[in-house]
């Protein structure tokens, strides 16, 4: 069953109110996807990658899980494999996306310039759903797109020319007007 | 509970719970026993509750409409759904539109190759034979060329012209047999 971002929202108050301490959760993949965009949607499980008070929210996920009716949220804590797609900053630029009101949970995601670039290197029909969503935030940046592609690009998992092909044929459906040429010179000077 | 306290909870009076509980009282009255010989019915059959509906097929119904927006992470549940759907029995969905059948017949056959039936198959027979011939859906067409949508497609899909990049593996992370 897919969950709406509301949904995901009032499961996470939920998990607020049952915590003691702060923890900072932070979601990547479709979910992150779905935080930033709010028209999106994502399935149940959910992938967040490991942080200090990560088992506490679990914990007290799981205990929503149990105590109400309708499909559970299941959050996947092995993604870790996932940074090798993201930029080398990507860090750097996490964007608080959600807060509640005890301020006990902080949803943090990776910015959508950097959430685009990971998912080039899968690219899935539903990345490109989730590449279109994040594209027409407002402030989407190309060149970030861009330099992010760039960064990743040497160590990524798989073949290359298939990388730069996917990212080329996703740069030139965002940005028509854009020579796909003189993309590809600064693909290559990399 | 007293009967004073049953009636008020009922909200009807305590008369009328009387006449209810004395032996012989029957709720079928005879108007309603004629309207069930006219339509050849037990009278019981029109007085049974109102379907609360199944669940499982009010998930795969509105899954089936998001992927009818072209939602790839919905048709990616499908499968997974129909596997674990208990009314299936009958071997059809009823849906009006043909591209849902057309959905429907290409997310059976993933789920075919997942957990072969002959429940399945019957049910891929029947939501095929509905489908506008010569018809293609495809998935990530926003930002995807065409034939790399068709290279990535899995081969069960790809015999109900339904296409989309997936891995079958996608499909099995949503299947939990029991």
């Amino acid at each position: 069953m897919l969950i709406t971002r509301a949904e995901l929202k009032r499961f996470l108050e939920k998990a607020d109110r049952n915590l003691r301490e702060p923890v900072d959760f932070l979601l990547v993949g479709g979910a992150a996807v779905l935080v930033l965009c709010p028209q999106g949607t994502a399935t149940r499980d959910i992938d967040a990658m490991p942080t200090e008070g990560l088992p506490l929210l679990m914990e007290a996920i799981g205990r929503i899980n149990q105590s109400r009716r309708g499909a559970p949220l299941d959050v996947n804590t092995r993604c870790d494999p996932y940074e090798v797609h993201f930029p080398e900053e990507w860090r750097e630029h996490l964007l608080l996306s959600m807060e509640f009101s005890t301020e006990r949970i902080r949803v943090f995601t990776p910015c959508p310039e950097d959430l685009a670039v990971a998912k080039i290197f899968r690219l899935h029909a539903k990345d490109a759903d989730d590449i279109m969503l994040l594209s027409e935030l407002p402030g989407f940046d190309r060149k970030r797109f861009l330099c992010g592609f760039i960064d990743v690009l040497p160590g990524a998992i798989g073949d290359r020319s298939w990388h730069v092909q996917s990212f080329l044929m996703v740069h030139r459906r965002l940005y028509p007007d854009i020579p796909v040429d003189e993309t590809l010179f600064h693909v290559k000077q990399s | 509970m007293t009967v004073a306290a049953l009636a008020r909870a009922a909200g009807i009076s305590r008369q009328s719970l009387h006449h209810i509980l004395r032996p012989g009282y029957s709720p079928i009255n005879e108007s309603l026993v004629s309207v069930a010989d006219a339509l050849g019915v037990s009278a019981l059959c029109l007085l049974q509750e109102e379907d609360e509906g199944d669940p499982q097929l009010e998930e795969l119904v509105s899954l089936l409409d998001a992927a009818a927006m072209r939602n790839a992470r919905a048709f990616e549940m499908i499968p997974a759904t129909l596997l674990g759907l208990k009314s299936i029995a009958a071997g059809r969905l009823d849906v009006p539109d043909p591209r849902k059948h057309q959905l429907l017949a290409a997310a059976a056959e993933v789920a075919a190759s997942v957990a072969p039936s002959s429940r399945m198959e019957s049910f891929i027979e029947h939501h095929a034979s509905l489908v506008d011939p010569g018809t293609a859906i495809f998935f990530g067409a926003g930002l995807m060329d065409p034939e790399r949508i068709v290279a990535g497609t899995p081969e069960p899909m790809k015999k109900h012209l339904v296409f989309g990049v997936f891995d079958l593996a996608d499909f099995t992370r949503h299947y939990h047999p029991c």
